[in-house]
């Protein structure tokens, strides 16, 4: 299967089974309206074609499409599921160190930090127990990552230092290699905090959704204050130290500010270079939902954006938008790409209690409990429930002609429609043709 | 070729849109 589109003036052409990229000439977009593998120069299109652009021209590019064939790299057979090993040892855990927030975004799809559950700070003991049980369970895996989230994960302070000094002495008894992340809202930041991230920490997530007015509408605190000023100055201080270790800013935007590019525009007016922004993943009906109508100024909007990178990173080669960070020629392996995330396989996330869900955005969901660590048990039925509903959600992207360079999240599987795919698509159209710019 | 410019054509160690991932032995 291939896929063509036009954006900046360039014609592109995807295999979306091989991960082939091409710029073609009009003939060639053409042909391909008609060309299936196996048909001849004496097919009917072709004349129609030759009268169009001459015999001579139509000739060759048949020839020129039909080598890429015979090479296959154009018109590739998919890769059959079932030959792929997907069932993986644990090696990444997102640690909901803190089931509480002081914020009270309109978004949050964590209900506010208490993920619809009561509000709670994990304790030292099964912050332990959590890292005990992910070397247990990370078999031959040297890599392990610990991701502190929430809630607002510098609510626990006390216990995210303990886990970090626990791991990283466990780490060298079983010859591990732990890699820290921590995401927060920036409210709970004071110096001592951002020396100790900024030295422990592989990557900063930090949450600011641009301008002031459009963060302040939808992060607010508890009294309903806006906290774009509260927790910038730190943002900049964090951002400013973090050397060659990466950071993010990670806004989010919905239906009230589809112009989101001036808020990346904004963000790194300030001074931050990494920055990433994603639309709000909502289900209920509320007026800053982003919908299929938004659909359109989405797609217009992910262009500008990448109009807009171009021109910066010609002036400024750090500046990084997440999601046009495609990288084709060193990207990830087949396996990694058909496993994603690794969703309750090699992705787990744990409450305070101690409770383990597939990932973050199924907690809470009493179907989707996989076990406690405190206790050591893992239901292994569950599984390959995940591992099952990560396959029939394969076989629906099949037909997908991003396919290649995007995964499937089993969150959105189970609980979102398919607008999520269409903005990935987008968006994806969008990083293609930056990566073209050049050519 | 004159009418196409073909631009691009399991370990589990790499970090957890999984195209913006960089393969561990690539690094």
């Amino acid at each position: 299967m291939i896929h063509k589109f036009e954006k900046n003036g360039k014609k592109v052409v995807v295999d979306s089974n091989g991960g082939l990229v091409c710029i073609v000439d009009d003939i060639v977009y053409d042909i391909l309206d008609f060309y299936t593998p196996g048909c001849r120069k004496s097919n009917a299109w072709f004349g129609v074609l030759s009268e169009k652009y001459g015999n001579e021209e139509v000739s060759e590019a048949f020839d020129e499409i039909q080598n890429l064939v015979d090479s296959s790299v154009l018109f590739c057979k998919e890769v059959p599921i079932d030959n792929v090993p997907i069932e993986s040892p644990v090696k990444a855990m997102c640690l909901n160190i803190a089931h509480d927030c002081q914020m009270r975004c309109r978004y949050c799809f964590a209900s506010h930090g208490d993920f619809g559950g009561k509000r709670s700070l994990m304790d030292e003991k099964t912050a332990k127990n959590a890292i005990d049980f992910l070397i247990l369970n990370s078999g031959k895996r040297k890599n392990l990552e610990v991701d502190f989230f929430g809630g607002e994960p510098l609510m626990n302070f006390d216990v995210v230092k303990k886990t970090v000094g626990y791991a990283k002495k466990s780490a060298k008894i079983f010859g591990k290699n732990f890699r820290f992340t921590i995401t927060t809202n920036g409210l709970g930041l004071d110096d001592e905090k951002i020396d100790f991230l900024n030295k422990e920490m592989s990557n900063i997530v930090m949450s600011l959704d641009g301008r002031k007015s459009v963060n302040d509408y939808m992060r607010v605190t508890s009294s309903g204050y806006g906290t774009y000023d509260a927790v910038l100055e730190n943002f900049l201080k964090i951002a400013k130290n973090r050397k060659n270790k990466d950071y993010y800013i990670r806004g989010t935007f919905t239906k009230k500010n589809l112009d989101f590019t001036k808020d990346v525009v904004h963000l790194y007016s300030l001074g931050f270079k990494k920055i990433s922004l994603e639309p709000a993943v909502i289900d209920e009906k509320v007026d800053y939902a982003i919908d299929f109508s938004d659909l359109d100024k989405i797609k217009e909007e992910y262009d500008n954006l990448a109009k807009w990178v171009s021109q910066i990173k010609k002036i400024d080669p750090e500046f990084v938008f997440f999601h046009f960070n495609i990288d084709l020629d060193h990207g990830p392996c087949l396996t990694k790409k058909i496993k994603g995330c690794g969703c309750g396989n090699d992705y787990i996330s744990v409450t305070p209690d101690g409770s383990i869900f597939p990932c973050h955005q199924f907690v809470g969901r009493s179907e989707y409990l996989m076990g406690n660590v405190n206790d050591n048990y893992f239901d292994k039925n569950l599984k390959s429930k995940c591992i099952k509903i990560l396959k029939d959600r394969l076989k629906k992207c099949n037909l997908c002609p991003i396919k290649p360079f995007c995964a499937p999240c089993l969150a959105k599987s189970e609980f979102t429609s398919r607008l999520g795919c269409e903005i990935s698509r987008s968006r994806v159209e969008s990083a293609l043709a930056l990566k073209l710019s050049s050519f | 070729m004159k009418h196409i410019n073909v631009v691009y054509n399991g370990c589990g160690e790499c970090q957890s849109t999984v195209g913006n991932q960089v393969c561990e032995s690539n690094k």
